[in-house]
């Protein structure tokens, strides 16, 4: 059943000449409990694309649809992992995501609330750090409290935005890890948007590129039929694997290449076509 | 137990002292005696040297009262005024306590006239007693007791000028509309000088305020004081509250939006901690401005406090008055310094290491 789902969507930024369209025609759909990786390179609309499947931008052209829903408000439900956490920094780490559950859980009881707290807290090996405030965390840590928030609002997607773009490689890969055992637990779906082909390889069922913008669009699709649990190691020697890295890594140059093209082709072109005009009298008066 | 001192320096804003911590610890007691050195030691050898010029000047400035005081001239100075608080304070208890056994010994004098039988006497006599129960001491008020008003009048008049700020520079944080709407006023009344609040706000305090003075609780020159000192020291407050809630970070909204909170919980969870410290940088230069016109208000108007204080001195004309009044300009300092520190406090307790 399709869960999320876009529909000729264009975005564009600004108004009048200063107006660029970052998006154009997007279809896209995420099927429930897929794992998908949008990927792309930096600047090529990848957190417009996600703002507009949360409800946090809406549209100019075309239709988001969440469950059949058209143009949803955002909510809990599509549970949004910000690219650079979005976390309170005066509240410690509990009380960020109890603010989360309280919202969500508003008719239980408290008692109720403070154990799923400390449950996602647990999930994301945190507890040590309960009662610490974002700053005195590591960039690592602060991620997983951000994850360990989205996941308490047990959100039907979770939309995870370059969510480990800032982090150190070695972090990285320790917390892809701690997602894929996540999503293996629960099998939520979920839409990973990243620039790292790897990763999406590693976690992902399907690979969607998004093409280099403005404008841009959505390229042909990779599905990674990969077993899992997928290991880091062993698919390094993984035939298939490489067959389906080096198609990724050769299509997205590919496009990459095209739009630089296009966009070189665009410049050349004179914008503004000069009048011819001849002086008929040049004396002053 | 050091650490927890050091912490405490660090929240205090008096880090200056950490060293003494850390050479009482043990650790790195060079380098922590040079650190003393220059916190403790450059601060020294200016105020010797702004001692040392005063001295100087005053040995040579010659006014109408006699030389200009010398830093011992205000010291002793200083000691003659708290000194005479004393004094008052001891006068005043050794009246009430006269007036007391004076009321008991005509109570008794009545109780043996009426047991005699004479009542209508005997009531006279209690009658006396009651009025000197309830006799006032009167003199003029102490130096302390100045301070004291002065103090009073100030947190009153930053107390009303939060209320009113706050409220509005929320709004104007949050409504691009109302900000652009009360601009013009902001900036038309924000640059207006105390004294020129002064005559307005005593003629309608004199307009409005008419309870009987036996019964009202504030006296007329303590509401015309304070309401000066709210109407110039509100504009920071106002300006840094309206700024802070504008800044609120754009994610963090959108984290309110995911979350779906409602506009209450948002405002009291995300917008009003994401400006406190803004809000409290904004109080604590409220508080500088309310002190500074405070002084001003209270020597035009003629309204208890320090204030005042200095102008009496001024019109007594006396040998000691330029000292006194070195005294009250340092008393002012130092007040105001400490006010300061105590917002520094305050604005600490409140702020929060920007995380990303």
């Amino acid at each position: 059943m399709t869960i999320l789902e876009l529909k000729n969507v264009s975005k564009s930024f600004g108004t009048g000449s200063a107006q660029t369209e970052v998006l154009r025609s997007i279809d896209f759909s995420l099927e429930e409990g897929e794992f998908v990786a949008i990927v792309g390179f930096s600047g090529s609309g990848k957190s417009t694309l996600m703002n507009l499947l949360a409800g946090l931008l809406k549209p100019d052209r075309g239709e988001v649809r969440f469950k059949g829903k058209l143009n949803p408000e955002p909510g809990p439900e599509r549970g949004l992992v910000f690219q650079n956490y979005s976390l309170l920094p005066w509240l410690s780490v509990y009380e960020n995501i109890r603010l989360a559950v309280d919202q969500v859980m508003a008719d239980r009881p408290a008692e109720e609330r403070d154990q799923c707290v400390r449950k996602y807290v647990e999930m994301v090996n945190l507890t040590p750090a309960l009662a610490k405030k974002p700053g005195e965390l590591s960039g690592g840590m602060r991620q997983r409290v951000s994850l360990a928030r989205t996941l308490s609002m047990s959100p039907d997607v979770l939309l995870l935005d370059e969510p480990l773009g800032a982090l150190d490689a070695l972090t990285r890969a320790v917390l892809q890890d701690e997602i894929a055992k996540i999503w293996q637990n629960d099998r939520t779906t979920v839409l990973l948007i990243t620039n790292d082909v790897d990763e999406a390889l590693l976690l992902a069922d399907r690979i969607v590129p998004l093409k280099p913008g403005p404008g841009a669009t959505l390229g042909k699709e990779f599905k990674v039929d990969l077993a899992r649990p997928r290991s880091r190691t062993a698919l390094n020697h993984d035939a298939s694997f490489k067959e389906i890295r080096n198609a990724v890594v050769g299509y997205l140059n590919m496009v990459r290449d095209e739009s630089r093209e296009i966009r070189k082709a665009t410049r050349a072109k004179p914008t503004v076509a000069l009048p011819k005009l001849t002086p008929v009298d040049l004396r002053v008066t | 137990m050091s650490a927890r001192i050091l912490r405490l320096l660090d929240a205090t804003g008096l880090e200056s002292l950490a060293p003494f911590v850390r050479l009482l610890r043990g650790d790195d007691s060079k380098e922590q005696l040079r650190r003393l050195g220059v916190s403790f030691g450059a601060p020294l050898v200016a105020f010797l040297l702004f001692l040392g010029c005063w001295s100087v000047a005053s040995a040579n400035v010659m006014t109408k009262y006699g030389n200009l005081p010398a830093p011992g001239d205000v010291w002793h100075q200083a000691q003659v005024l708290v000194t005479a608080h004393f004094e008052n304070e001891a006068a005043k208890e050794a009246y009430y306590a006269e007036q007391a056994s004076k009321a008991a010994e005509l109570r008794a004098a009545a109780t043996v006239l009426t047991q005699r039988g004479s009542t209508a006497a005997a009531e006279k006599l209690i009658e006396r007693a009651r009025a000197a129960e309830a006799a006032k001491y009167s003199s003029s008020p102490s130096y302390i007791d100045q301070i004291l008003t002065s103090l009073k009048t100030v947190f009153a008049g930053f107390v009303v000028a939060s209320l009113i700020a706050i409220p509005i520079g929320v709004l104007c944080g949050t409504s691009e509309l109302i900000k652009t709407a009360i601009d013009p006023l902001i900036q038309l009344f924000k640059p207006v000088s105390p004294l020129a609040w002064l005559p307005i706000v005593m003629i309608c305090v004199g307009a409005l305020y008419t309870t009987k003075p036996s019964e009202a609780w504030f006296e007329k020159s303590f509401i015309s004081s304070a309401l000066t000192v709210s109407l110039c020291s509100l504009w920071p407050t106002l300006v840094n509250t309206a700024l802070g809630v504008a800044s609120v970070d754009k994610d963090h909204l959108n984290v309110a939006k995911v979350l779906k909170l409602g506009t209450w919980t948002r405002i009291r969870k995300i917008v009003i901690p994401s400006a406190l410290p803004m809000m409290f940088a904004g109080l604590r230069i409220s508080l500088g401005v309310g002190w500074m016109v405070l002084i001003a208000a209270e020597m035009l108007a003629q309204n208890p406090g320090l204030g005042k204080f200095v102008w009496d001195m001024f019109q007594n004309g006396s040998s000691q008055t330029l000292a006194q009044i070195m005294v009250a300009v340092f008393t002012i300092g130092v007040i105001g310094m400490c006010l300061d520190r105590l917002m520094i406090i305050l604005q600490r307790s409140v702020s929060y290491a920007r995380a990303n």
